[in-house]
């Protein structure tokens, strides 16, 4: 009997023959392997950037300084004679991080939120989500700017800000899909078999409400790696002479005619970056969507 | 029509309440003594006193916010610290620039957006449909401030079509205003362009499956009336939300803009008043930017009446 009611979330049994179909899928879609492959290799760069970076990213070098790319420094050298191409990839670092921990911060935030509003209902659920809209209502930037203004200028607290404002988006989602879930079968079920509401709420709506919130997980990490380039280049995000992408592009900006380079590299890489998360949303999307 | 707008404008007001109350939250996230640092490490104790006397810092947080929320809804916003000029003027003086630039990108959007989704939905999986999904992924991954340093090395420094950065109104110099304008418009439009495409595409492939559209076509209506009168007219709904309700994020992309061209906005004002530390007028931008939202979503519920007669037959 309690098979049957854990059937939806309990698909332990299942689990591999599912996964590999919904691989499969995934796989099938060439933009989603595309998008797979992009973030990946931008994974790569962060995570061994001392090792294949050619230079140390925040050295100064009065003698190379604004020197066009080269067969030594491949993109090129900044106003301070820094490598160009070793601090693009240094600030794979930053962005990465940013937009996976502000995510985390969004999702941890928003999610519980959204999911204890849409299982309570009522006139809770109407305030919460009166809350919810407000803070929708500001536009995300905005709010992420006034935020880190306020925290102060640094990594850690535009991370901090983009994951607050991006929360509410997660709340939204993840009430909706409560509310969805929680009038099927199987729920009714595990009311009726005395299954504490904790257990409901975790390991039944929020387990079923999951790859909707992972697509937005995916596409809000593209939203944030753009959001935390544009605190940096507004000098609100990562603080010099650390190495990040929105940083680079501000610095780029006053040498533009003299040093072009310094304003195209790190554009490219947050595009790139940003292009491989979306197409990755997407493909997960696709390969989740049950109607396909 | 009129009831139903009350009833909208009466359902914005608790919104716009919490909203109020966000922005002034804000302010209680200053680390540390906030006068401290607000006034900067320089500041001498009479100083201190000053700004903790302005902002009511010794007031209880409910006192606090009904002096700033009273003062707010007569239009003042604070005093500035660095030039002791109201801020409440101030943003009025630069709200027009800023609005003028969001038309110019709205109109850019829709310009392009519109058009090429509605092509793209026609000729589904043809070239043309390709290459708008290829631009209109671009166009939401590409990172506007970006977008903006590149046009202006292009067409500034190395073609010297476009002057790189400035303002112009309209009523100095019409011509200079525009060619000042077209940068920044398509920067801050390329983004809003490219989900245009995506949505348009979409209501037009929905909307051109429907049974009075094959019945259009079966009458032998001509395929531009089909796809102008019959499917477009019914594909508007998701552009007017989306038109409308991203607005909001207009006036957030252009705090990007206007730093990169230098254009005097409210966006500028924001960025200026960040490194200042004039707390009180990012919160106010801040408070404005929620509360243009908030009207815009009125708006868009205008416009559905205007788009779809089912709507005012129901409630009229």
């Amino acid at each position: 009997m309690s098979i049957s009611v854990s059937a939806p979330t309990a698909a332990s049994d299942k689990a591999p023959s599912q996964f590999a179909w919904l691989a499969r899928r995934f796989i099938r879609n060439r933009a989603a392997l595309f998008g797979l492959v992009i973030v990946g290799l931008f994974v790569i760069l962060a995570v061994f950037a001392p090792l294949i970076a050619p230079f140390d990213p925040i050295k100064t070098n009065w003698s190379m300084i604004r020197k066009a790319p080269s067969a030594l420094h491949w993109f090129g050298t900044d106003e301070l004679g820094r490598d160009v191409l070793s601090r693009v990839i240094y600030g794979a670092r930053a962005s990465l991080m940013a937009g996976v921990v502000s995510v985390l911060i969004a999702f941890t935030i928003g999610v519980p939120i959204g999911i204890v509003s849409g299982y309570i209902g009522g006139i809770f659920d109407t305030v919460v989500m009166r809350i919810i809209d407000a803070f929708l209502a500001i536009p995300f930037l905005i709010m992420a700017i006034a935020l880190a203004a306020f925290l102060g200028p640094s990594l850690t607290n535009a991370m901090i800000a983009i994951g607050i404002s991006s929360a509410p988006i997660f709340a939204r989602l993840a009430r909706g899909q409560t509310l969805v879930i929680k009038v099927e079968e199987y729920i009714e079920a595990a009311y009726s078999l005395g299954v504490r509401p904790m257990t409901i709420l975790v390991k039944y709506i929020f387990v079923n409400a999951f790859p909707p919130l992972l697509v937005q997980s995916t596409l809000a990490i593209a939203t944030a790696i753009i959001a935390e380039a544009a605190l940096a280049f507004l000098g609100l995000g990562q603080q010099p002479p650390d190495a990040s992408w929105g940083s680079m592009l501000n610095a780029g900006r006053s040498s533009l005619s003299l040093a072009p380079w310094m304003s195209i590299y790190p554009g490219i890489a947050i595009f790139l970056t940003v292009l491989g998360f979306n197409l990755l949303g997407d493909g997960l999307h696709d390969a989740l969507d049950p109607k396909d | 029509m009129f009831g139903f707008l009350v009833q909208r404008v009466l359902a914005a007001i608790p919104t716009l309440f919490i909203i109020s109350l966000i922005v002034f939250s804000l302010q209680q996230l200053l680390p540390g003594d906030p006068a401290l640092v607000i006034g900067g490490g320089e500041a001498s104790p009479e100083m201190l006193a000053q700004i903790r006397e302005q902002y009511g810092f010794n007031d209880p947080f409910l006192v606090q916010y009904w002096h700033w929320i009273t003062n707010v809804m007569q239009g003042d916003f604070g005093v500035s610290f660095r030039t002791r000029e109201e801020i409440g003027p101030m943003l009025a003086a630069k709200i027009p620039v800023t609005l003028t630039l969001a038309t110019a990108a709205m109109l850019v959007s829709l310009v392009i957006g519109i058009p090429a989704g509605i092509l793209a939905a026609i000729w589904r999986g043809r070239g043309w449909d390709h290459a708008v999904t290829v631009a209109a992924l671009s166009g939401i991954s590409i990172p506007n401030f970006w977008l903006g340093i590149m046009m202006i090395l292009l067409f500034a420094v190395h073609l010297g079509w476009l002057p790189a950065s400035g303002y112009v109104s309209f009523f100095d110099d019409p011509i200079q205003s525009i060619r000042t304008l077209i940068m920044p418009a398509i920067v801050l439009g390329a983004g809003l362009a490219a989900a245009m495409m995506r949505h348009t595409r979409s209501a037009m492939l929905t909307v051109m499956r429907q049974d009075y559209v094959r019945t259009a076509r079966a009458k032998g209506v001509a395929e531009k009336t089909v796809i102008l009168k019959h499917a477009f007219l019914n594909a508007q709904i998701p552009i007017i939300t989306l038109a409308t309700l991203q607005f909001g994020t207009l006036l957030a992309g252009a705090v990007l803009t206007e730093q990169v061209f230098s254009i005097p906005g409210v966006g500028k004002m924001v960025v200026d008043a960040v490194f200042n530390r004039e707390y009180q007028a990012v919160q106010a931008v801040t408070l404005l930017s929620g509360a243009a939202f908030v009207l815009m979503s009125l708006l868009a519920d205008v416009l559905y009446f205007v788009a779809n007669p089912k709507l005012r037959t129901k409630t009229l």
